[in-house]
């Protein structure tokens, strides 16, 4: 039965998650130009900042999430003072800070990597299983839905009203003319790199809860993300919840549909593959973005 | 037994330095992002294993390697090579964890995780005593050609509109130079060369599985070429050394003394550190690009 109500709640977790790691690399993206491959390390290292507070200090899982925000955003900040903002004064190419992205995701990883091994570890919280229209949804999971879908309310008001939002939007559009206007370009950026890391550093709390943490977790869930940001146009924001949902929903319909042919759902990363792929030949400026992006 | 080490280890330096020399020529000489070089040195690897186990000689392996290799690199260039220079990046990274997935799931064809033994090993029954001797020598004359060939195609025409699509690739488009058809041209060679390399790997170690292909892989060869020197031959080869001493050494060290860090943990993370130092400090490498004044 490829669709169940079982089938809309996982999709709707799936894109709830891929929504938070989204709209930092679609910003990061949009405002620097450049694909960060260290995202998904974001993603990890949140987790693993949260499995401190929660099994290492026996403290309840929410303040984990607190400290995964903000530690991961500081450490968004932190690389780009110790990286990126350098190579932005050399005036370094794209490809430069893509590069580079890869070289602070080897490290952060396998820091990680070393210091709490290879295993898959567990959180430690109580979790009720609830029926509902025939499947089952956990309260970890209904917490999941509604602090992201609070998490998107907060940022499009972040974007629409406040002066930091504002700003932050004129910056992705037209750097130039946004220096002009007297914007501090370099302080803008230290909110999109602490937002957008603080976001990636949730949804590897999230994602770590629903499933398992691993040093591999964020890696695991990169291709995805990066056809979030595709299929919904880099640097929309709402093309992004769009795309994260569309992603969500393929993923878990073509998993059903994979056991279903009895093959090997192992291929799930393939579906966000082939949805990259499809965007690219069809509409390579996804479904919110400009043409000029390509 | 110390002879023996040194050989594998030149072996081992000859089989990255093609690869590197295949990476150099897509990203040093034409900064195409392959993120994905491990999947065509993996495709190589498999082909040419797989023939020899159903009994084909060692050459009709290769070259099935080869153009296989080849084959893909085009298709997987055809969708991304229109587009901006990071859609490339993310389009090869997806494509090699995807490949790693099928060698994992298909094992009809691959034996799954556990891998392929027992891979014949060329003239071996001819050689016994002699093997090691044989095989570097042989790696050598392969990492000859692909460096002689390479320097060739740099050199001629070909060459020369590949770097000025480097430095500008708008300038040599209207020139009414096809600059897509450059780009797929001088992918589907590199391909071809990892394929090369992935075939010489699988003969040599006469065992692989599909862990071996991490993307790790990829980018220990982007190292490889970042610190030797972009877009010049001899500064990838040297980088293949650097990078296959520092390999060992983390393992060597082991014997002597406790770090208290996992060798593999540690490589990873210089090879991390190495690759954001050299982007910040040293983006043209050990031994530099020659510009040629014309």
């Amino acid at each position: 039965m490829p669709f169940s109500s079982q089938i809309i709640i996982n999709s709707m977790v799936t894109g709830s998650i891929y929504v938070l790691i989204a709209i930092g690399l679609t910003m990061i993206y949009k405002v620097l130009k450049f694909a960060n491959f260290m995202h998904a390390e974001l993603v990890t290292f949140g987790a693993y900042m949260a499995y401190i507070i929660n099994v290492s200090l026996g403290m309840d899982l929410v303040y984990g999430l607190i400290i995964a925000f903000l530690l991961t955003g500081i450490l968004g900040i932190i690389t780009d003072r110790l990286v990126f903002k350098k190579l932005r004064s050399k005036g370094s190419d794209v490809i430069s800070m893509m590069i580079a992205s890869i070289g602070i995701g080897l490290l952060v990883r396998q820091i990680i990597q070393e210091s709490w091994g290879p295993q898959l570890r567990w959180y430690e919280f109580q979790d009720t299983t609830y029926d509902f229209l025939g499947g089952s949804i956990t309260g970890l999971q209904i917490f999941i839905l509604i602090s992201s879908t609070l998490l998107i309310f907060l940022l499009h008001f972040l974007f629409m009203k406040t002066r930091t939002g504002k700003a932050m939007r004129a910056i992705s559009d037209n750097p130039q003319l946004a220096m002009a206007c007297g914007i501090d370009t370099e302080n803008i950026l230290l909110w999109v790199w602490f937002i957008g890391g603080g976001l990636a550093g949730i949804a590897g709390v999230f994602r770590g809860a629903d499933t398992r943490l691993v040093p591999l977790l964020g890696w695991e869930i990169l291709l995805p993300a990066f056809a979030v940001v595709i299929l919904g146009g880099i640097g929309s924001f709402y093309g992004a919840i769009i795309a994260a949902y569309v992603l969500g929903f393929s993923e878990n319909i073509g998993v059903a549909v994979l056991s279903e042919l009895s093959i090997s759902t192992g291929y799930r990363p393939a579906i966000a593959f082939i949805i990259l792929i499809l965007v690219l030949i069809l509409r390579p400026s996804g479904i919110m973005g400009t043409k000029e992006e390509t | 037994m110390f002879q023996d080490y040194i050989l594998d280890t030149l072996i081992y330096i000859g089989i990255y330095g093609i690869l590197a020399i295949s990476l150099n020529l897509e990203a040093g000489y034409t900064r195409l992002m392959n993120f994905g070089k491990v999947a065509f040195f993996a495709i190589g690897a498999y082909a040419s294993a797989l023939l020899s186990i159903a009994g084909a000689p060692f050459l009709a392996g290769l070259v099935v390697g080869i153009l296989l290799s080849a084959m893909f690199g085009f298709l997987v260039a055809l969708p991304a090579l229109r587009l901006r220079a990071d859609y490339l990046a993310i389009v090869t990274l997806s494509f090699g964890e995807i490949l790693r997935l099928f060698f994992l799931n298909e094992q009809w064809l691959t034996n799954g995780p556990m891998g392929l033994r027992g891979i014949p090993q060329p003239l071996f029954s001819v050689l016994d005593n002699n093997y090691l001797v044989f095989y570097t020598v042989m790696v050598f004359v392969f990492l000859i050609i692909c460096y002689a060939f390479s320097e060739k195609i740099m050199n001629s025409p070909f060459g020369i509109t590949l770097k000025a699509i480097r430095d500008d690739e708008d300038a040599v488009f209207a020139f009414g130079e096809d600059t897509f058809r450059f780009k797929v041209k001088v992918f589907i060679i590199g391909s071809a060369m990892a394929g090369i390399s992935g075939a010489l790997f699988a003969h040599y170690i006469a065992f692989i599985s599909p862990d071996m292909f991490f993307p790790s892989l990829t980018f220990s060869v982007w190292t490889m070429m970042v610190i030797g020197g972009s877009a010049n031959n001899l500064g990838v080869i040297a980088g293949a050394f650097l990078i296959q001493f520092l390999e060992r050494g983390t393992r060597f060290i082991k014997d002597f003394a406790d770090l208290g860090i996992e060798p593999s943990n540690l490589r990873i993370i210089i090879i991390g550190i190495l690759l954001i130092l050299f982007i910040l400090y040293k983006p043209e490498g050990i031994i530099k690009e020659r510009k040629r004044i014309l």
